[in-house]
Protein backbone atom coordinates (compact mmCIF):
# COMPACT_ATOMS: atom_id res chain seq x y z
CA UNK A 1 0.00 0.00 0.00
CA UNK A 2 1.00 3.50 -0.56
CA UNK A 3 3.05 5.35 2.45
CA UNK A 4 1.70 8.83 1.15
CA UNK A 5 -1.59 8.68 2.60
CA UNK A 6 -0.94 6.50 5.84
CA UNK A 7 -0.84 8.22 9.21
CA UNK A 8 3.11 7.80 10.14
CA UNK A 9 4.59 7.72 13.61
CA UNK A 10 6.34 10.82 15.44
CA UNK A 11 8.18 9.25 17.83
CA UNK A 12 10.20 10.87 20.83
CA UNK A 13 11.83 9.48 23.25
CA UNK A 14 12.05 5.72 23.74
CA UNK A 15 9.19 5.54 21.18
CA UNK A 16 11.71 6.94 18.21
CA UNK A 17 14.75 4.68 19.81
CA UNK A 18 11.85 1.64 19.11
CA UNK A 19 11.64 2.68 15.24
CA UNK A 20 15.10 3.28 14.95
CA UNK A 21 15.87 0.28 16.33
CA UNK A 22 14.00 -1.94 14.39
CA UNK A 23 14.77 0.46 11.40
CA UNK A 24 18.33 -0.06 11.54
CA UNK A 25 18.02 -4.23 12.31
CA UNK A 26 15.20 -5.02 9.70
CA UNK A 27 13.43 -6.73 11.92
CA UNK A 28 10.76 -6.32 15.00
CA UNK A 29 13.11 -5.13 17.84
CA UNK A 30 11.60 -5.26 21.21
CA UNK A 31 13.45 -3.88 24.67
CA UNK A 32 14.84 -5.99 26.90
CA UNK A 33 15.82 -5.47 29.90
CA UNK A 34 19.65 -6.30 30.68
CA UNK A 35 19.09 -6.78 34.57
CA UNK A 36 16.55 -9.32 34.71
CA UNK A 37 15.49 -10.19 30.44
CA UNK A 38 12.00 -8.81 30.84
CA UNK A 39 10.96 -7.67 27.49
CA UNK A 40 8.24 -4.39 27.39
CA UNK A 41 6.46 -2.90 25.18
CA UNK A 42 6.16 0.32 24.23
CA UNK A 43 9.63 0.31 25.67
CA UNK A 44 9.84 1.81 29.14
CA UNK A 45 12.72 3.73 31.18
CA UNK A 46 12.66 1.72 34.12
CA UNK A 47 11.92 -2.33 33.82
CA UNK A 48 8.63 -2.46 35.17
CA UNK A 49 9.66 -6.00 36.80
CA UNK A 50 12.57 -5.37 38.44
CA UNK A 51 13.31 -1.42 37.96
CA UNK A 52 16.79 -1.62 36.16
CA UNK A 53 17.28 1.07 33.68
CA UNK A 54 19.65 -1.04 31.92
CA UNK A 55 17.96 -1.91 28.32
CA UNK A 56 18.76 -2.98 24.87
CA UNK A 57 16.27 -3.52 21.67
CA UNK A 58 16.72 -7.12 20.95
CA UNK A 59 15.05 -8.84 17.96
CA UNK A 60 12.28 -11.24 18.70
CA UNK A 61 11.34 -14.24 17.12
CA UNK A 62 8.29 -13.58 15.74
CA UNK A 63 5.90 -16.25 16.69
CA UNK A 64 2.88 -15.00 18.41
CA UNK A 65 -0.37 -15.64 18.90
CA UNK A 66 -3.58 -13.14 18.39
CA UNK A 67 -4.97 -11.74 21.69
CA UNK A 68 -7.44 -9.94 20.60
CA UNK A 69 -8.50 -8.31 17.17
CA UNK A 70 -10.59 -5.85 15.24
CA UNK A 71 -12.26 -6.01 11.90
CA UNK A 72 -12.91 -2.69 10.32
CA UNK A 73 -15.68 -2.00 7.73
CA UNK A 74 -15.21 2.21 7.88
CA UNK A 75 -12.61 4.20 7.51
CA UNK A 76 -12.47 8.17 7.14
CA UNK A 77 -8.99 7.61 5.97
CA UNK A 78 -7.90 7.34 2.16
CA UNK A 79 -5.23 5.27 2.95
CA UNK A 80 -7.79 2.80 4.44
CA UNK A 81 -11.15 3.56 3.01
CA UNK A 82 -10.36 1.36 -0.14
CA UNK A 83 -9.22 -1.31 1.96
CA UNK A 84 -11.92 -2.06 4.32
CA UNK A 85 -12.86 -4.64 5.78
CA UNK A 86 -9.11 -4.78 7.02
CA UNK A 87 -8.33 -7.14 10.23
CA UNK A 88 -5.87 -5.17 12.74
CA UNK A 89 -4.76 -8.09 15.61
CA UNK A 90 -3.16 -7.77 18.68
CA UNK A 91 -0.56 -10.08 18.48
CA UNK A 92 0.97 -11.53 22.02
CA UNK A 93 4.59 -12.25 21.30
CA UNK A 94 6.18 -15.62 22.53
CA UNK A 95 8.77 -13.25 24.41
CA UNK A 96 5.65 -11.70 26.09
CA UNK A 97 4.58 -8.44 24.99
CA UNK A 98 1.59 -7.26 22.67
CA UNK A 99 2.12 -5.57 19.10
CA UNK A 100 -0.58 -4.46 16.48
CA UNK A 101 0.10 -6.62 13.28
CA UNK A 102 -2.00 -6.13 10.42
CA UNK A 103 -2.29 -8.73 7.53
CA UNK A 104 -3.25 -9.32 3.93
CA UNK A 105 -3.43 -13.06 4.03
CA UNK A 106 -5.42 -14.22 7.42
CA UNK A 107 -9.41 -13.86 6.58
CA UNK A 108 -11.65 -12.03 9.54
CA UNK A 109 -13.68 -15.59 9.31
CA UNK A 110 -10.99 -17.85 9.99
CA UNK A 111 -9.31 -15.71 12.98
CA UNK A 112 -9.47 -16.86 16.76
CA UNK A 113 -8.27 -16.16 19.80
CA UNK A 114 -5.15 -17.75 20.87
CA UNK A 115 -4.65 -18.42 17.10
CA UNK A 116 -0.93 -19.18 16.18
CA UNK A 117 0.59 -16.60 13.79
CA UNK A 118 4.06 -15.62 12.44
CA UNK A 119 5.24 -11.77 12.53
CA UNK A 120 7.31 -9.75 9.77
CA UNK A 121 7.84 -6.33 9.17
CA UNK A 122 7.37 -4.67 5.66
CA UNK A 123 9.20 -1.81 5.58
CA UNK A 124 6.35 1.15 4.56
CA UNK A 125 8.75 4.21 4.86
CA UNK A 126 12.69 4.93 6.23
CA UNK A 127 10.96 5.74 9.31
CA UNK A 128 8.37 2.77 9.95
CA UNK A 129 7.28 -0.76 9.26
CA UNK A 130 4.58 -2.20 9.21
CA UNK A 131 4.26 -5.33 11.66
CA UNK A 132 2.94 -8.14 9.00
CA UNK A 133 0.78 -11.35 10.19
CA UNK A 134 0.71 -14.41 8.51
CA UNK A 135 -1.03 -17.99 10.09
CA UNK A 136 1.75 -19.78 11.14
CA UNK A 137 2.77 -23.60 10.34
CA UNK A 138 0.02 -26.06 11.87
CA UNK A 139 2.08 -26.91 15.41
CA UNK A 140 1.10 -30.38 16.35
CA UNK B 1 -11.65 -0.37 51.24
CA UNK B 2 -11.44 3.32 52.11
CA UNK B 3 -10.30 4.25 55.47
CA UNK B 4 -12.26 5.20 58.67
CA UNK B 5 -10.74 8.44 58.43
CA UNK B 6 -11.09 8.91 54.70
CA UNK B 7 -15.04 8.10 55.28
CA UNK B 8 -15.26 10.57 57.91
CA UNK B 9 -13.59 13.38 55.96
CA UNK B 10 -15.05 13.18 52.78
CA UNK B 11 -18.78 11.70 52.96
CA UNK B 12 -21.60 13.96 53.51
CA UNK B 13 -19.45 16.95 53.61
CA UNK B 14 -20.15 18.99 50.53
CA UNK B 15 -23.25 18.26 47.74
CA UNK B 16 -23.94 19.33 44.12
CA UNK B 17 -25.78 23.25 44.59
CA UNK B 18 -26.03 24.29 41.16
CA UNK B 19 -26.37 22.53 37.42
CA UNK B 20 -26.18 24.45 34.35
CA UNK B 21 -26.13 23.02 30.58
CA UNK B 22 -26.36 24.74 27.25
CA UNK B 23 -28.44 23.71 24.68
CA UNK B 24 -26.58 20.42 22.50
CA UNK B 25 -26.08 20.82 19.27
CA UNK B 26 -24.79 19.54 16.01
CA UNK B 27 -23.05 22.49 14.92
CA UNK B 28 -22.52 25.76 16.40
CA UNK B 29 -20.58 29.23 16.25
CA UNK B 30 -20.12 29.57 19.49
CA UNK B 31 -16.81 28.90 20.82
CA UNK B 32 -15.73 26.18 23.99
CA UNK B 33 -14.80 29.16 25.99
CA UNK B 34 -18.28 30.54 25.49
CA UNK B 35 -20.20 27.90 26.12
CA UNK B 36 -18.31 27.04 29.18
CA UNK B 37 -18.57 30.19 30.65
CA UNK B 38 -22.37 29.75 29.81
CA UNK B 39 -22.65 26.60 31.36
CA UNK B 40 -20.75 28.05 34.27
CA UNK B 41 -22.96 31.20 34.56
CA UNK B 42 -26.24 28.90 34.90
CA UNK B 43 -25.56 26.76 37.51
CA UNK B 44 -23.42 29.60 39.76
CA UNK B 45 -27.64 31.50 39.08
CA UNK B 46 -29.41 28.00 39.44
CA UNK B 47 -27.12 27.31 43.24
CA UNK B 48 -28.78 31.07 43.77
CA UNK B 49 -24.91 32.02 43.91
CA UNK B 50 -23.11 34.97 42.61
CA UNK B 51 -19.54 34.42 40.79
CA UNK B 52 -17.99 35.84 43.62
CA UNK B 53 -18.80 33.40 45.82
CA UNK B 54 -17.23 30.61 43.83
CA UNK B 55 -13.71 29.88 45.68
CA UNK B 56 -12.57 27.20 43.72
CA UNK B 57 -12.37 25.84 39.77
CA UNK B 58 -11.51 22.74 38.50
CA UNK B 59 -11.49 23.02 34.99
CA UNK B 60 -11.72 20.76 31.87
CA UNK B 61 -8.94 18.30 30.83
CA UNK B 62 -8.62 20.50 27.61
CA UNK B 63 -9.57 23.81 25.78
CA UNK B 64 -10.14 25.85 28.49
CA UNK B 65 -8.44 26.82 31.47
CA UNK B 66 -9.26 28.10 35.08
CA UNK B 67 -7.72 31.17 34.65
CA UNK B 68 -9.93 32.71 31.88
CA UNK B 69 -12.56 31.23 33.36
CA UNK B 70 -12.03 33.23 36.10
CA UNK B 71 -11.38 36.47 34.57
CA UNK B 72 -14.19 36.19 32.56
CA UNK B 73 -16.73 35.03 34.76
CA UNK B 74 -15.33 37.97 37.62
CA UNK B 75 -14.47 35.27 40.31
CA UNK B 76 -11.87 37.68 42.29
CA UNK B 77 -10.18 35.34 44.34
CA UNK B 78 -9.87 31.72 43.76
CA UNK B 79 -8.12 29.86 46.45
CA UNK B 80 -8.37 26.06 45.03
CA UNK B 81 -7.71 25.01 41.49
CA UNK B 82 -7.20 21.44 40.13
CA UNK B 83 -7.65 20.05 36.61
CA UNK B 84 -7.97 15.79 36.54
CA UNK B 85 -6.34 14.95 33.22
CA UNK B 86 -8.51 11.52 32.10
CA UNK B 87 -11.06 12.72 29.26
CA UNK B 88 -14.41 11.55 29.97
CA UNK B 89 -13.53 10.64 33.32
CA UNK B 90 -12.92 14.25 34.35
CA UNK B 91 -16.13 15.51 34.76
CA UNK B 92 -16.85 12.96 38.18
CA UNK B 93 -13.29 13.39 39.07
CA UNK B 94 -13.34 16.98 38.91
CA UNK B 95 -16.56 16.27 41.54
CA UNK B 96 -14.14 14.28 43.79
CA UNK B 97 -11.82 16.54 43.62
CA UNK B 98 -14.35 19.65 44.64
CA UNK B 99 -15.43 17.22 47.28
CA UNK B 100 -11.58 16.87 48.82
CA UNK B 101 -11.15 20.47 48.88
CA UNK B 102 -14.22 21.74 50.06
CA UNK B 103 -13.77 18.43 53.23
CA UNK B 104 -10.08 20.07 53.55
CA UNK B 105 -11.51 23.37 53.96
CA UNK B 106 -9.03 24.95 51.23
CA UNK B 107 -12.76 25.79 49.53
CA UNK B 108 -16.45 26.36 49.96
CA UNK B 109 -17.96 26.94 46.97
CA UNK B 110 -16.10 25.13 43.60
CA UNK B 111 -17.16 25.26 39.83
CA UNK B 112 -16.67 22.38 37.92
CA UNK B 113 -17.69 22.81 33.97
CA UNK B 114 -17.26 21.06 30.63
CA UNK B 115 -17.45 21.70 27.16
CA UNK B 116 -16.06 21.26 23.70
CA UNK B 117 -17.33 21.24 20.26
CA UNK B 118 -17.08 18.04 19.57
CA UNK B 119 -19.52 17.50 16.46
CA UNK B 120 -18.48 21.18 14.72
CA UNK B 121 -14.21 20.62 15.27
CA UNK B 122 -14.93 17.55 12.85
CA UNK B 123 -17.02 19.55 10.41
CA UNK B 124 -15.37 23.05 10.32
CA UNK B 125 -17.91 25.85 8.27
CA UNK B 126 -15.96 27.33 5.76
CA UNK B 127 -14.28 30.24 7.16
CA UNK B 128 -14.61 28.68 11.02
CA UNK B 129 -11.52 29.35 13.16
CA UNK B 130 -9.77 26.19 13.84
CA UNK B 131 -9.86 25.36 18.08
CA UNK B 132 -5.96 24.84 18.75
CA UNK B 133 -6.04 24.25 22.36
CA UNK B 134 -5.53 20.46 22.94
CA UNK B 135 -4.85 17.87 25.80
CA UNK B 136 -1.99 16.77 27.57
CA UNK B 137 -2.63 13.06 28.49
CA UNK B 138 0.37 11.41 27.22
CA UNK B 139 -1.88 8.04 25.81
CA UNK B 140 -2.24 10.71 22.59
CA UNK B 141 1.22 10.15 21.72
CA UNK B 142 0.57 6.08 22.35
CA UNK B 143 -2.21 6.16 19.65
CA UNK B 144 0.11 8.41 17.07
CA UNK B 145 3.05 6.38 17.41
CA UNK B 146 1.45 3.16 18.02
CA UNK B 147 -2.02 2.74 17.19
CA UNK B 148 -2.93 5.55 14.02
CA UNK B 149 -0.08 3.82 11.43
CA UNK B 150 -2.60 0.96 11.50
CA UNK B 151 -5.71 2.65 10.47
CA UNK B 152 -6.93 3.04 14.10
CA UNK B 153 -6.98 6.90 14.35
CA UNK B 154 -10.48 7.15 16.79
CA UNK B 155 -11.63 5.78 19.91
CA UNK B 156 -13.94 3.34 18.55
CA UNK B 157 -11.32 1.56 16.77
CA UNK B 158 -9.28 1.90 19.97
CA UNK B 159 -11.41 0.11 22.30
CA UNK B 160 -12.29 -1.97 19.63
CA UNK B 161 -8.85 -4.04 20.54
CA UNK B 162 -10.25 -4.95 24.18
CA UNK B 163 -14.04 -4.73 23.73
CA UNK B 164 -13.63 -7.91 20.61
CA UNK B 165 -12.03 -9.67 22.76
CA UNK B 166 -14.37 -9.30 25.47
CA UNK B 167 -17.37 -10.13 22.95
CA UNK B 168 -15.28 -13.44 21.98
CA UNK B 169 -13.95 -14.70 24.85
CA UNK B 170 -17.58 -14.70 26.81
CA UNK B 171 -19.74 -15.09 24.23
CA UNK B 172 -21.60 -11.69 24.76
CA UNK B 173 -24.30 -11.19 22.68
CA UNK B 174 -24.92 -7.48 20.20
CA UNK B 175 -28.42 -7.85 21.65
CA UNK B 176 -26.97 -6.95 25.33
CA UNK B 177 -25.46 -3.91 23.55
CA UNK B 178 -28.45 -3.22 21.63
CA UNK B 179 -30.41 -3.40 24.82
CA UNK B 180 -28.31 -0.29 26.00
CA UNK B 181 -28.22 1.58 22.82
CA UNK B 182 -32.30 1.16 23.18
CA UNK B 183 -32.80 2.05 26.81
CA UNK B 184 -30.66 5.13 26.18
CA UNK B 185 -32.87 6.27 22.91
CA UNK B 186 -36.05 5.49 24.62
CA UNK B 187 -35.07 8.13 27.33
CA UNK B 188 -33.75 10.59 25.20
CA UNK B 189 -37.44 10.24 23.78
CA UNK B 190 -38.89 11.90 27.32
CA UNK B 191 -35.62 14.79 27.28
CA UNK B 192 -36.51 17.89 25.06
CA UNK B 193 -32.82 18.70 25.76
CA UNK B 194 -31.73 15.35 23.96
CA UNK B 195 -30.49 15.13 20.11
CA UNK B 196 -32.19 12.14 19.36
CA UNK B 197 -35.38 12.44 20.82
CA UNK B 198 -37.56 12.54 17.71
CA UNK B 199 -35.93 9.22 16.82
CA UNK B 200 -37.25 6.20 18.69
CA UNK B 201 -35.60 3.21 17.78
CA UNK B 202 -36.05 -0.96 18.27
CA UNK B 203 -33.50 -3.61 18.76
CA UNK B 204 -34.39 -4.33 15.13
CA UNK B 205 -32.89 -0.88 14.10
CA UNK B 206 -29.77 -1.61 16.20
CA UNK B 207 -28.95 -5.09 15.02
CA UNK B 208 -29.17 -3.88 11.19
CA UNK B 209 -26.50 -1.28 12.21
CA UNK B 210 -23.61 -1.43 10.18
CA UNK B 211 -20.53 -2.53 11.70
CA UNK B 212 -17.40 0.79 12.20
CA UNK B 213 -15.24 -1.68 13.36
CA UNK B 214 -16.38 -5.19 14.89
CA UNK B 215 -17.58 -5.26 17.56
CA UNK B 216 -18.71 -1.85 17.21
CA UNK B 217 -21.87 -0.92 14.69
CA UNK B 218 -22.80 2.40 14.27
CA UNK B 219 -25.54 2.62 16.67
CA UNK B 220 -23.27 1.14 19.51
CA UNK B 221 -21.31 4.58 19.47
CA UNK B 222 -22.42 7.70 21.38
CA UNK B 223 -23.63 10.95 19.30
CA UNK B 224 -21.21 13.67 18.42
CA UNK B 225 -22.22 17.52 19.44
CA UNK B 226 -21.41 20.60 20.44
CA UNK B 227 -22.20 21.99 24.29
CA UNK B 228 -21.32 22.55 27.57
CA UNK B 229 -22.10 21.75 30.68
CA UNK B 230 -21.30 22.57 34.78
CA UNK B 231 -22.39 21.89 37.92
CA UNK B 232 -21.43 23.73 41.21
CA UNK B 233 -20.00 22.10 44.37
CA UNK B 234 -20.72 23.39 48.17
CA UNK B 235 -20.13 22.78 51.74
CA UNK B 236 -22.61 20.98 53.33
CA UNK B 237 -22.93 23.85 56.04
CA UNK B 238 -23.16 26.38 52.76
CA UNK B 239 -25.56 24.00 51.25
CA UNK B 240 -28.04 23.89 53.24
CA UNK B 241 -29.50 27.78 52.42
CA UNK B 242 -29.23 27.86 49.30
CA UNK B 243 -31.67 27.32 45.84
CA UNK B 244 -32.40 23.66 45.54
CA UNK B 245 -32.55 20.54 48.23
CA UNK B 246 -28.70 19.75 48.50
CA UNK B 247 -27.87 16.62 46.55
CA UNK B 248 -24.99 15.08 48.60
CA UNK B 249 -21.64 13.48 47.69
CA UNK B 250 -21.60 10.45 49.60
CA UNK B 251 -18.73 8.40 48.33
CA UNK B 252 -16.46 8.40 45.05
CA UNK B 253 -13.03 7.17 43.77
CA UNK B 254 -10.86 7.13 40.58
CA UNK B 255 -9.36 4.18 39.26
CA UNK B 256 -6.62 3.80 36.54
CA UNK B 257 -5.44 0.30 34.24
CA UNK B 258 -1.93 -1.03 35.12
CA UNK B 259 -0.13 0.97 32.22
CA UNK B 260 -2.53 3.88 31.64
CA UNK B 261 -1.07 5.31 28.82
CA UNK B 262 -1.58 2.60 26.22
CA UNK B 263 -4.19 -0.63 25.52
CA UNK B 264 -2.67 -3.54 24.45
CA UNK B 265 0.07 -4.55 26.88
CA UNK B 266 -1.79 -4.27 29.95
CA UNK B 267 -1.84 -8.13 31.81
CA UNK B 268 -6.01 -8.12 31.74
CA UNK B 269 -7.16 -5.49 28.56
CA UNK B 270 -10.44 -5.72 30.80
CA UNK B 271 -9.64 -4.40 33.72
CA UNK B 272 -11.06 -0.79 34.03
CA UNK B 273 -10.18 1.48 35.91
CA UNK B 274 -13.17 1.60 37.86
CA UNK B 275 -13.10 -2.11 38.38
CA UNK B 276 -10.37 -0.70 40.96
CA UNK B 277 -12.41 2.40 42.20
CA UNK B 278 -15.98 0.99 42.54
CA UNK B 279 -15.10 -0.84 45.84
CA UNK B 280 -13.41 2.33 47.42
CA UNK B 281 -16.20 4.19 46.29
CA UNK B 282 -18.90 2.10 47.74
CA UNK B 283 -17.29 1.47 51.07
CA UNK B 284 -16.76 5.64 51.60
CA UNK B 285 -20.49 5.79 50.69
CA UNK B 286 -21.41 3.29 53.01
CA UNK B 287 -23.64 1.65 50.66
CA UNK B 288 -23.44 -1.13 47.91
CA UNK B 289 -24.80 -1.16 44.53
CA UNK B 290 -28.09 -2.78 45.10
CA UNK B 291 -29.54 0.22 46.89
CA UNK B 292 -28.74 2.61 44.12
CA UNK B 293 -32.39 3.99 42.47
CA UNK B 294 -30.97 5.20 39.55
CA UNK B 295 -27.31 4.72 37.26
CA UNK B 296 -25.86 7.12 35.24
CA UNK B 297 -23.48 5.46 33.37
CA UNK B 298 -20.94 6.89 30.90
CA UNK B 299 -22.15 5.68 27.75
CA UNK B 300 -19.16 6.45 24.98
CA UNK B 301 -19.48 2.89 23.66
CA UNK B 302 -22.31 0.36 24.40
CA UNK B 303 -20.30 -2.44 25.51
CA UNK B 304 -18.08 0.11 27.61
CA UNK B 305 -20.84 0.03 29.41
CA UNK B 306 -21.39 -3.88 29.63
CA UNK B 307 -18.32 -3.70 31.28
CA UNK B 308 -19.10 -1.04 33.78
CA UNK B 309 -21.63 -2.84 34.83
CA UNK B 310 -19.62 -5.77 35.79
CA UNK B 311 -17.32 -3.29 37.80
CA UNK B 312 -19.74 -1.78 39.42
CA UNK B 313 -20.69 -5.51 40.67
CA UNK B 314 -24.16 -6.04 39.12
CA UNK B 315 -23.05 -8.97 36.71
CA UNK B 316 -19.48 -11.07 36.53
CA UNK B 317 -17.04 -10.15 34.15
CA UNK B 318 -18.80 -11.48 31.19
CA UNK B 319 -21.92 -11.19 32.34
CA UNK B 320 -24.20 -8.15 32.01
CA UNK B 321 -26.12 -9.57 29.41
CA UNK B 322 -28.30 -10.71 31.96
CA UNK B 323 -28.44 -7.50 33.76
CA UNK B 324 -29.64 -5.49 30.84
CA UNK B 325 -32.41 -7.73 29.58
CA UNK B 326 -36.11 -7.92 29.76
CA UNK B 327 -36.09 -3.77 30.34
CA UNK B 328 -33.98 -3.90 33.68
CA UNK B 329 -32.45 -0.87 32.60
CA UNK B 330 -35.31 0.80 31.41
CA UNK B 331 -37.14 3.27 33.21
CA UNK B 332 -39.93 1.31 35.22
CA UNK B 333 -37.24 -1.40 35.55
CA UNK B 334 -35.09 -2.28 39.06
CA UNK B 335 -32.14 -0.01 37.41
CA UNK B 336 -33.19 2.83 35.68
CA UNK B 337 -29.82 3.77 33.52
CA UNK B 338 -29.20 7.12 31.57
CA UNK B 339 -32.47 8.25 32.08
CA UNK B 340 -31.59 11.30 30.23
CA UNK B 341 -30.18 9.54 27.15
CA UNK B 342 -26.86 9.22 27.97
CA UNK B 343 -24.11 9.99 25.60
CA UNK B 344 -25.50 7.86 22.96
CA UNK B 345 -28.76 9.91 23.07
CA UNK B 346 -28.89 13.06 24.45
CA UNK B 347 -25.43 14.40 23.85
CA UNK B 348 -21.77 14.16 24.26
CA UNK B 349 -20.70 16.43 27.14
CA UNK B 350 -18.02 14.27 28.87
CA UNK B 351 -20.50 12.71 30.91
CA UNK B 352 -20.97 16.13 32.61
CA UNK B 353 -24.80 15.62 31.38
CA UNK B 354 -25.06 12.13 33.14
CA UNK B 355 -24.15 14.14 37.21
CA UNK B 356 -26.08 16.99 35.78
CA UNK B 357 -28.91 14.26 35.19
CA UNK B 358 -28.68 12.39 38.40
CA UNK B 359 -28.62 16.05 39.99
CA UNK B 360 -32.17 16.19 38.60
CA UNK B 361 -33.44 13.01 39.63
CA UNK B 362 -32.32 13.47 43.30
CA UNK B 363 -34.21 16.94 43.18
CA UNK B 364 -37.00 15.06 41.94
CA UNK B 365 -36.66 17.41 39.19
CA UNK B 366 -36.32 15.01 35.81
CA UNK B 367 -39.85 15.80 34.16
CA UNK B 368 -41.15 12.49 32.44
CA UNK B 369 -37.95 10.66 32.94
CA UNK B 370 -38.55 10.57 36.79
CA UNK B 371 -37.44 7.82 38.98
CA UNK B 372 -40.38 7.79 41.63
CA UNK B 373 -39.01 9.13 45.09
CA UNK B 374 -35.45 8.37 44.40
CA UNK B 375 -32.80 8.70 46.90
CA UNK B 376 -29.92 7.49 45.76
CA UNK B 377 -27.82 7.16 42.54
CA UNK B 378 -24.79 6.55 41.25
CA UNK B 379 -22.45 8.35 37.86
CA UNK B 380 -19.44 7.06 36.40
CA UNK B 381 -17.11 8.49 34.11
CA UNK B 382 -14.78 6.63 32.07
CA UNK B 383 -12.08 8.32 30.02
CA UNK B 384 -8.79 8.13 27.52
CA UNK B 385 -8.24 4.31 27.99
CA UNK B 386 -10.12 3.19 30.43
CA UNK B 387 -10.03 5.55 33.81
CA UNK B 388 -12.46 5.36 35.37
CA UNK B 389 -14.12 7.38 38.50
CA UNK B 390 -17.49 6.76 40.38
CA UNK B 391 -19.45 9.45 42.41
CA UNK B 392 -22.42 7.77 44.58
CA UNK B 393 -25.05 10.96 45.37
CA UNK B 394 -28.04 11.36 47.53
CA UNK B 395 -30.76 13.45 47.87
CA UNK B 396 -30.97 15.95 51.17
CA UNK B 397 -28.25 16.79 53.37
CA UNK B 398 -26.54 13.85 54.97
Amino acid sequence: MSSVSVKLPEPDDLDYAFYKACADSGALTIQECRACGQRTHPARYYCPRCTSDQYDFKPVSGRATVHSYTVSHFSVEAAWRDRVPYVTLVAELAEGPRVLARTDTIKPESISIGMPIKLELQTLAPEFSFVIATAAETES
Amino acid sequence: MASASTRKSLSGKSAIVGIGETGYFRGTDLSILQMVLSASMTAIKDAGLKPSDVDGIIPPPGFVAWDEIAAHLGIPDVRYTACPQMGGASPVAGLLNAALAISAGLAEVVLVPIGWNGYSALRPRPGARPNKRRFSAAFFETVKNYYAPYGLRSAPWWYSLYLQRYVKHYNVPPEAAGAVAVACRKHATLNDRAVMRDKPLTMEDYLASPFITEPLRKLDCCVETDGAAAIVVASEERARDLAHVPVTFLGGAEGHPDRPDELINRPDMLKLGLDRAAPKAFAMAGVGPQDMDFLQIYDCFTYVVLLELEALGYAERGGAADFVKNGNIELGGAFPMNTHGGLMSQAHCWGMNHIVEATRQLRHDAGRAQVPGCELGLVTGYGDLGDGTLAILARGAA
